[in-house]
């Protein structure tokens, strides 16, 4: 059962939407449809195929977790999110770029802070200047 | 061709050759840039245009908006980080060829089927468009809901993965798309009381999550032990004799798709490239080749793509009815230069219609010089270490989603997305029949109730004429042909190793 992970995670989600869509949302008439459902129609497919793969799915290969990596990811997308409307984008992206780095097992963190401080002026560059969002360089909370 | 030898006396004047080379070098140089379209595009640049001359102007932004259609190819296939949902096709086949050392292959034979579909798509709409524009007309909600049903279960047989497994994507791409206000009736759903969910989840943070974030984790480890050398020389990029014959065909058909498609509102480049790469994989004597960098695979919606990109342009101009987000823009910096597109401006402004008509085969050819010797440039970034790589795309990816409402809400819908779609793609899952979903969802849903409405909820209007009923029926043939595949294919295995084990 523990290699139809995949296909259980979207049969209980199959089965929430769904239940959520019939018990919060109007079904409407045959001439007017309400807004349940072709939100159930969806769950109810997904649900279906999904239970079908329960049953009768082959066992999923599945590729390794590379947890480093995919910690190192997150990390500095949420480092991003954390900081990015408190310091600047300057800052923020230095230090997500950092974190993302350290997803990855080999050294050279001196000349990666030079390289990300240089692509951190260069992103606020294109994104300020060139394409005119409001993004501040540097902010002092 | 009075008409068109006017367009072309128009299209050639210096000016709006400059402004045709302008716009399809910032329009490629912001496709390629994940996270920001061509619709960021023209609606950065629509102010540049309000001194200028109409046509010069509109030549600008066209210039921009297919410009930004070939850039988009770029990440897709360099990067595995489609510009458009139409380009998530091309990622199918384009960056697994990338993967395999022959990433300046597939930019020239992407850009050269973008090419030869632009210039078809070009020549179509300057010959039919008053046949193009009847045709547009006669598809009313039912016929949509059909052609996009047959869409998703086209979808299904995308790439190597289980066409179940395409299918419970496609369907959750449809869902995702059901998030915020209904507007028919404007009630909340699964919005769980955020109003940072109200507008509904923006196609970016589906985008990004789904395809540059998985892609960079599922990467890093790959490419620590190995990274490939690309070579970028002028052999590397050319085709061989096979794969020129291979991509010829490919190329008209999916111009021709693209052509019929285009011009039909709100997705015709998505089904045009999704409908393309379903009849190419049918149609190809080396179907195992899917997945692994067909040059069929990238040729046919490449062409399909900027085919479908110009006839686009044909119920904008001649009906007033924007079909995209972009389409709409382009209206809009139509009337502020105080042109009202409908079916009076072909008679009305000859000189703006005919102009940009042959201004498009000027734009191509444009897109043509400036892309090919660029394609070393691109792959050169693919020799920089990818562990200085990725960081950089994640802040792209991040900037880019941030950048859509200037909100971190946009940033958690990519980073929840991503995180499930890392999970999902990790147990054989594709991401992009989830997207295709995910963009096709509103107008399925749209189509269909007012199918309902007008049928009276009789749900025999969906076969009311024999548009439904064909594509219905290609539905059904499809599906059955996708269903039985794999037990036909045990089927005949076994009896061949009877027959094996009885000849032993």
């Amino acid at each position: 059962m523990i290699y139809r992970l995949s296909w259980i995670f979207l049969m209980v989600l199959g089965a929430s939407t769904g239940y959520i869509a019939y018990t919060t949302l109007s079904m409407g008439t045959a001439i007017n449809i309400g807004s349940a459902v072709y939100p159930l129609i969806l769950s109810g497919v997904i649900f279906v195929i999904s239970l079908y793969g329960v049953i009768f799915g082959d066992q999923e290969s599945s590729k390794e977790l590379d947890l480093r990596g995919f910690s190192g990811v997150v990390a500095s997308v949420v480092a991003f999110i954390l900081t990015i409307e408190h310091i600047g984008i300057v800052p923020s992206v230095i230090l997500s770029m950092v974190i993302a780095y350290a997803g990855q097992s080999k050294g050279g963190y001196v000349f990666f802070l030079v390289y990300a401080s240089l692509f951190a002026v260069g992103t606020w560059l294109l994104f300020n200047l060139a394409l005119g969002l409001p993004l501040p360089a540097i902010k002092i909370p | 061709m009075e008409d068109l030898l006017l367009g072309l006396h128009t299209a050639i004047q210096p000016i709006n050759i400059l402004a045709v080379f302008a716009g399809v070098f910032v329009g490629t140089g912001i496709g390629v840039i994940p996270g920001i379209g061509p619709l960021a595009a023209i609606a950065l640049l629509m102010p540049v245009t309000f001194s200028m001359d109409p046509t010069t102007g509109i030549v600008l932004l066209a210039g921009v908006y297919y410009g930004a259609e070939y850039g988009g190819s770029k990440s897709s296939i360099l990067l595995n980080l489609p510009g458009t949902p139409a380009a998530a096709i091309t990622c199918l086949e384009g960056y697994p060829m990338a993967q395999s050392g022959r990433a300046s292959r597939a930019l020239f034979l992407s850009t050269f089927a973008s090419f030869i579909g632009g210039l078809i798509g070009m020549l179509v709409v300057a010959v039919m468009t008053p046949a193009i524009v009847s045709v547009a007309q006669a598809f009313g909600p039912a016929e949509y809901f059909a052609l996009i049903i047959l869409c998703f279960v086209a979808v299904s047989t995308i790439g190597g993965a289980d066409p179940r497994k395409n299918f419970v994507m496609v369907s959750l791409g449809a869902l995702l798309a059901t998030v915020g206000l209904d507007i028919y009736d404007g009630v909340e759903r699964y919005t769980f009381g955020t109003s940072h969910l109200l507008d509904g989840i923006h196609l970016v943070p589906v985008a990004m999550g789904l395809f540059g974030f998985s892609e960079i984790i599922l990467s890093i480890r790959r490419n620590e032990h190995e990274q490939i050398r690309h070579r970028v020389d002028f052999k590397s990029m050319m085709p061989t004799l096979l794969e020129w014959k291979r991509s010829f065909w490919p190329m008209i058909r999916g111009a021709a798709s693209g052509c019929f498609f285009g011009p039909l509102p709100g997705t015709g480049p998505s089904m045009a490239t999704i409908l393309s790469y379903a009849v190419e994989k049918k149609l190809c004597k080396y179907p195992g080749e899917f997945g692994n960098g067909a040059v069929e695979g990238i040729t046919g919606p490449e062409s399909s793509n900027n085919a479908a990109a110009q006839s686009a342009f044909v119920p904008t101009l001649s009906l007033g009815i924007p079909g995209t987000p972009t389409m709409a823009v382009m209206i809009g910096a139509l009337m502020i230069h105080g042109i009202v597109p409908g079916p009076l401006l072909m008679s009305s402004e000859p000189v703006l219609f005919w102009g940009l008509v042959a201004s498009f085969g000027i734009g191509n050819l444009a897109a043509m010089i400036i892309n090919v010797p660029l394609i070393g440039l691109w792959v050169s970034f693919l020799n920089v270490s990818y562990r200085l790589l990725y960081p950089a795309v994640i802040i792209l990816i991040c900037v880019g989603c941030y950048s859509l409402q200037n909100n971190v809400s946009d940033v958690v819908v990519m980073l929840v997305i991503g995180i499930v779609s890392y999970g999902l793609r990790s147990r054989g899952f594709e991401p992009a029949p989830l997207l295709i979903g995910f963009v096709l969802s509103p107008m399925l849903e749209e189509n269909f109730r007012r199918a309902m409405i007008m049928g009276q909820g009789d749900m025999t209007f969906f076969f009311g004429n024999a548009i439904c009923i064909v594509t219905h029926v290609l539905t059904v043939v499809l599906l059955v042909s996708m269903l039985l595949r794999r037990p036909i294919a045990r089927f005949v295995s076994a009896r061949l190793m009877n027959r094996g084990n009885t000849k032993s």
